[in-house]
């Protein structure tokens, strides 16, 4: 079964068990991956019927038969996954007004991988996102970048560079208008140009706000319009400063899964490298985590890595039990120390404590928790002081 | 329709929906025709021959006009930037092609060549107006007429004077001429000695001493007047010279123009003993009197009298001559409309290329260099230094600019060095050929009484002033060969290079 086959395979489960939503947002990358302006048309018409009738489409037989047609196409995927997409090595920067200063970073970024840079306000993401799409000098080190091969000038290179900052520039016109520019610009005309911007339309949501302008947008939209940008562009490398701070939620775990799914286009796969303070979220996509302070990697590694590097256990823990029972509640399950920020509390177990001890002297002492985390392996354990 | 033309444009041809072409140069197109009329209209009747240039009637009411047209063009130019700045694909690191900019440039050229060029319409339609007034009058006789007529209206009394007349005038101007041969290095006839000339005529006055032409425009010359009028006189043709003062008066009443003359009167007034105490001396600007605020005495003293615009006639008469010769295509006012297209479309390039904070610190930072080269040359005093400063500075500025953006140095810097030399080179041909014109004319010195020779003209000398348009042609070619292969390269780099 070729990848293409298990993507299609993947859209048929989640509309058999009536996960409508997330079915049609995957037949829509499914129908951006055909190439084939039929696939849109017929993809971007089922939406509409879904839109009339939400409860029939999971039984709609033009879907399945839709999936068959796509079933019998012979899609590659061009073999991309695992070529690293940049190579930064020992990258510093020091601003000559300031007093910041970016020690060495070194890391990869390969095809359809996400790396999340965590850290609190003013530790360096920013600068480093900015010297990776080349808009800002690296003082030492280097940045090689797989694309440069192909480019014959700086600005070819930053033209597969795409940068979206955390403050949105502000657009004008229709936000469709701006798609459908954005798509001439890059070559694609007449029809296929408006499909194309419809589906990542409907991709990302925007359908009911395609004919709205700046003003009559909310800011978590003006987000997902910028992405919408960005993913038409068919970027190489996507580099994202803060872009979960305008959404909500739920639109938040939505986009971050959707562009790690995006990234692993067989068409267009990319590369991601995003910003964010929402460390679970950015977590549960990311393949690698790097930690930040003080325009230092405290920490960086791949999520896998994460778990052998996690000598003590930690819970994050929110109850208005107070400390001396809690202390006296854990004291047989290898507490070692308890540090509390004013809303939770950070409870330090010994290496090897296990959960069921933790969970058993929590039900055994009556505690009454609101929350509760093991943080062991997350990068939040950097963000307790 | 529109909506439809765009839309196409938007998904077709995105460069020319973006710069809004169409709707600009269908703006322009109106703007045109409505100018166009306006100018047509703006000539009522052909009394405006005796008054051109606006002098005198309707003067503020043309300039409301230009007023209020060149605020309507202002308006519409910052709508058209409105929209056009909205989107900048070489800014937000578009795929664009190498041609790209190029095209950009050409587009902004096109439209700011349509908007501009709406004053020349204006005058086209002014030009229409007045050929059309002017179709059946043949200038060619008009002024032989006015001419031979103004010979018996006495208005400049000295016009009969007999230093003035064709011989007197003739003997004066050889000794002249011999006089200034004699004292090359001494100046011009002195005028001590051309009052003691003056003393020997003093009031000898006769028609026959009339040797003047007052409407340049004629095929008779000074001397053919003056046979005219000795011959009438002295063969008492009294009914000639009425005929010739009639004709005046027809021109006269063809342009509107005011006046009081009898003909019959003043021909038979030509024929009294001395015309300085005759009273029919005629004054020939009464509608200047309103202007100047003379008495009612004087009014009332001119209107007992006789009285003429004769500067009105003459006016009239020449600008129907100049709007026969008179070409619309006048290429001198091309160029201007060039060169005022070519720099508001440098500055908008150059602001769609740049970011704000180096364009307007180069911007700023001309009109501080201007100023500077301003105090420069007031301490130099020497154009020729003035010029190897500005040709320096200006390559200067094209090297450094050059040289940091290839090197990927401060942008800032760079941009300014840039937008410097993409200003101060606009003038680098026409400075060039101005300082070679100045050095190559002749040079003469004075040696005694003579003027000597020491170094002959260069032909080059007279091609230079021959051939203005002709450079100014080869300087906007120059504009445009550094804005495509200096400016629009230099700008992809710069564009890409990262910042400090």
């Amino acid at each position: 079964m070729s990848e293409f086959n298990l993507k299609t395979k993947e859209v048929r489960d989640y509309m058999l068990n009536g996960d409508h939503h997330l079915g049609l947002r995957r037949l829509l990358d499914c129908a951006m991956d055909t190439g084939q302006r039929n696939f849109y048309v017929n993809v971007l018409n089922l939406l509409t019927q879904y839109n009339d009738n939400s409860l029939a489409i999971s039984q709609a037989k033009e879907t399945f038969d839709l999936l068959d047609k796509m079933d019998n196409l012979k899609i590659s995927s061009g073999d991309k996954s695992g070529q690293v997409l940049l190579n930064a090595k020992d990258i510093q920067k020091q601003y000559a007004h300031g007093n910041f200063k970016m020690s060495p970073v070194s890391f990869e970024l390969k095809y359809n991988e996400v790396i999340g840079l965590v850290g609190e306000n003013g530790n360096g993401k920013t600068t480093l996102l900015r010297m990776l799409c080349k808009d800002l000098k690296i003082d030492n080190g280097q940045i090689k970048y797989k694309v440069e091969d192909n480019c014959h000038s700086d600005y070819e290179l930053r033209t597969k560079l795409i940068y979206i900052p955390q403050r949105v520039p502000k657009w004008f016109g229709s936000l469709m208008d701006n798609l459908n520019f954005t798509l001439s610009m890059h070559g694609i005309k007449g029809e296929e140009n408006v499909l194309r911007a419809e589906l990542i339309i409907a991709r990302l949501g925007l359908r009911p706000y395609k004919h709205l302008n700046w003003n009559r947008i909310s800011s978590g939209y003006r987000t997902r319009f910028e992405l919408a940008k960005a993913l038409l562009r068919q970027p190489e490398i996507m580099l994202l400063d803060e872009p979960l701070s305008n959404l909500d939620i739920i639109s938040q775990q939505t986009i971050l899964q959707d562009l790690k799914h995006m990234s692993g286009s067989l068409q267009h796969p990319f590369g991601i490298i995003l910003s964010s303070q929402q460390l679970y979220e950015v977590e549960k996509i990311s393949d690698m985590v790097i930690f930040l302070k003080n325009g230092a990697p405290q920490y960086q590694g791949r999520q896998n890595e994460v778990q052998s590097e996690g000598m003590e256990i930690i819970y994050e823990m929110e109850t208005d039990t107070n400390r001396e029972i809690l202390q006296q509640a854990f004291n047989s399950t290898g507490l070692k120390s308890i540090q509390y920020n004013g809303g939770v509390y950070v409870l330090h177990f010994e290496s090897g404590t296990s959960s069921q001890s933790v969970f058993k002297a929590i039900a055994q002492n009556d505690i009454q928790v609101r929350y509760i985390r093991n943080i062991s392996q997350s990068s939040r354990r950097f963000f307790i002081n | 329709m529109l909506n439809k033309i765009n839309r196409y444009l938007l998904l077709n041809y995105p460069q020319i929906w973006n710069t809004r072409l169409v709707p600009m140069l269908l703006t322009a197109l109106i703007l045109h025709v409505v100018y166009f009329m306006m100018g047509y209209g703006s000539i009522y009747n052909i009394s405006f021959f005796h008054s051109p240039y606006e002098y005198v009637n309707g003067r503020i009411h043309l300039e409301a006009q230009h007023a209020l047209f060149g605020l309507i063009l202002f308006i519409i130019i910052v709508i058209w930037l409105f929209h056009y700045l909205r989107n900048n694909p070489f800014k937000s690191y578009y795929p664009v092609s190498k041609l790209y900019l190029v095209k950009e440039f050409g587009l902004i050229l096109i439209i700011f060549l349509s908007l501009v060029s709406i004053f020349h319409t204006f005058q086209y339609g002014r030009l229409v107006k007045m050929r059309h007034l002017s179709a059946n009058i043949d200038d060619k006789k008009e002024a032989d007429a006015i001419n031979t007529g103004l010979a018996f209206l006495p208005h400049v009394i000295m016009d009969y004077e007999k230093s003035f007349s064709c011989e007197e005038e003739e003997i004066f101007n050889k000794k002249i001429q011999q006089y200034e041969e004699n004292n090359q290095c001494g100046g011009v006839y002195p005028n001590r000695l051309f009052e003691i000339d003056m003393q020997i005529y003093k009031r000898d006055y006769k028609f026959s001493y009339y040797c003047r032409t007052k409407v340049e425009n004629g095929t008779l010359s000074n001397k053919d007047i003056n046979a005219i009028v000795k011959r009438w006189i002295n063969n008492h043709q009294i009914d000639s010279i009425e005929m010739a003062i009639q004709k005046v008066c027809k021109i006269a009443d063809q342009y509107k123009i005011n006046h009081n003359i009898q003909a019959k009167k003043c021909a038979e007034y030509c024929f009294a003993d001395t015309i300085n105490y005759s009273p029919m001396y005629i004054y020939s600007d009464y509608d200047g009197l309103s202007e100047s605020g003379a008495s009612e005495e004087l009014y009332n003293m001119i209107n007992s009298s006789y009285y003429m615009g004769f500067d009105k006639l003459g006016y009239a008469n020449t600008s129907v001559n100049e709007i026969r010769n008179q070409s619309f295509w006048n290429v001198t006012n091309l160029f201007i409309s060039i060169y005022i297209a070519i720099g508001l479309s440098l500055v908008l390039l150059l602001f769609r290329l740049l970011r704000f904070k180096p364009w307007i610190v180069g911007i700023l930072g001309i009109g501080v260099v201007v100023i500077c080269g301003a105090i420069l040359s007031i301490s130099i005093d020497s154009a020729e230094e003035m010029y190897y400063i500005y040709v320096i500075f200006t390559l200067l500025c094209g090297i450094a600019a050059l040289m940091m953006i290839s090197k990927s140095q401060s942008k800032l810097v760079s941009a300014v060095f840039l937008i410097w030399f993409v200003t101060f080179a606009g003038a680098l041909i026409p400075a060039t050929f101005m300082n070679i014109y100045y050095q190559t004319a002749a040079n003469w010195a004075c040696d005694g009484n003579k003027y000597i020779l020491y170094s002959p003209e260069h032909p080059i000398h007279s091609w230079i002033n021959d051939n203005w348009n002709t450079i100014n042609a080869i300087n906007s070619g120059f504009i445009l060969c550094y804005v495509l292969f200096m400016l629009i390269p230099l700008s992809y780099k710069w564009q890409a290079n990262a910042s400090e």
